[in-house]
């Protein structure tokens, strides 16, 4: 990084290479549009050459979704999108797939349906801890909420991911 | 939030499995093109780069030497003119077409450390009115560096009332870190009566008028 901001080109070429293809597929979850998400990932790489220098502490991934994550939240609260998801009721008539009768192909499948019916309140505490794989502490930098709220989030995005399941695949209680 | 029950023996099966099969969810591809895409833009952003950064650096030097009191101007009107004409280059390069240019003169007054009318002034322009989020925070963040306090007090409350990037509000409320608690306050209140923040920026801000000052006024 400290190449990057010495303007160093081809150290940002390094690091998009090496980085693109997580923040692309985070962002493409996230903000449920991939056009969006291949504008977002290219805007993110090319900001890190203006940002003043000295800028992380810690590690380079967490805070690349921490800056990725802005980026899209500002691209749509420009675009006025209040990260609100109902549940498609014309899905419905799928039918029922319990977890326990399911191939690891349709859980997929169907997993990132669910995903993207979610509120981006729970969808993106469920990409950065659940798909990405970052830790407590790592996702409360991205967050900016302490450690706690991050772990009630995840409760809530866990519930919140159970019920759409259930309203699309199975009885809901 | 919901009823569900958050004891059901079934529900926590279900999600480990659900929380299982995320953690080996598959990426979403990227777009094959999208490296070359990015190498394309990264050029075009770096067009026209040495030549800016050539007579930047020049009005940079002018500014430092002064600052050093540096005697190869040899008359202090000569080193006055200079630094003007220095000041004047950087905020006409702060009203370049291009976003990249805007951007490195940003950087530049940053760099020289040094804050005439002239480039607070500009600087102020840009926060206020430049149509790209990227050149309005770095403005807020070289204001929040370089700017008189007095100057960076009314900036930050105007830019607040009206500014909808939360990157951007969030360096404008870190930026007040440097004033007096009841000037951080009356800076940062246009944002606490605004009804359309984000609610985390709306706790950064709470949390900002609380805080003791950690800077020096200039």
């Amino acid at each position: 990084m400290a190449a990057v901001w010495r303007g160093d080109t081809t150290a940002l070429d390094a690091l998009f290479v090496r980085h693109h293809q997580r923040l692309y597929s985070f962002l493409a979850r996230w903000t449920g549009d991939d056009a969006a998400a291949e504008d977002l990932v290219q805007e993110l790489f090319l900001k890190l050459l203006r940002l003043p220098g000295g800028r992380i502490k810690g590690e380079v991934r967490p805070w690349l979704f921490l800056v990725a994550r802005n980026l899209a939240i500002d691209r749509y609260r420009e675009e006025h999108h209040d990260g609100s998801a109902t549940i498609d009721a014309s899905i419905r008539d799928e039918s029922p797939m319990p977890l326990d009768q399911i191939t690891a192909d349709e859980l997929t499948e169907h997993l990132d349906e669910a995903l993207t019916a979610l509120p981006r309140m729970h969808r993106e505490v469920l990409l950065l801890r659940g798909v990405e794989g970052l830790g407590a502490r790592d996702i409360s930098g991205v967050l900016n909420c302490s450690e706690g709220a991050v772990r009630v989030r995840l409760h809530r995005a866990t519930l919140a991911l159970r019920k759409v399941w259930r309203a699309r695949h199975g009885d809901e209680r | 939030m919901n009823a569900l029950d958050d004891t059901d023996p079934r529900g926590e099966l279900e999600d480990a499995v659900m929380l299982a099969a995320l953690a080996v969810l598959p990426e979403r591809p990227a777009p094959p093109d999208l490296v070359q895409s990015f190498r394309r833009q990264l050029a075009r952003e770096h067009q026209g780069g040495p030549d800016v950064r050539w007579w930047l650096i020049t009005g940079i030097a002018a500014l430092v030497a002064i600052a050093a009191g540096g005697g190869w101007w040899h008359e202090r009107q000569s080193r006055l003119e200079d630094a003007q004409q220095a000041q004047h280059q950087l905020a006409s390069a702060l009203q370049s077409l291009s976003t990249g240019v805007r951007l490195q003169a940003i950087d530049a007054a940053v760099r020289a450390g040094r804050h005439g009318d002239e480039v607070e002034r500009a600087l102020i322009a840009a926060l206020l009115n430049d149509p790209n989020t990227n050149v309005r925070l770095a403005a807020a963040e070289a204001l929040g560096r370089i700017a008189r306090p007095d100057i960076l007090r009314k900036a930050v409350r105007r830019a607040l009332a009206v500014e909808n990037s939360p990157f951007v509000q969030v360096t404008l409320l870190s930026a007040t870190g440097r004033l007096p608690v009841e000037e951080r306050r009356a800076a940062i209140n246009p944002l606490l009566v605004r009804g359309d923040i984000d609610p985390l920026v709306v706790r950064e801000a709470r949390d900002r008028v609380r805080e003791p000052s950690n800077g020096d006024s200039r």
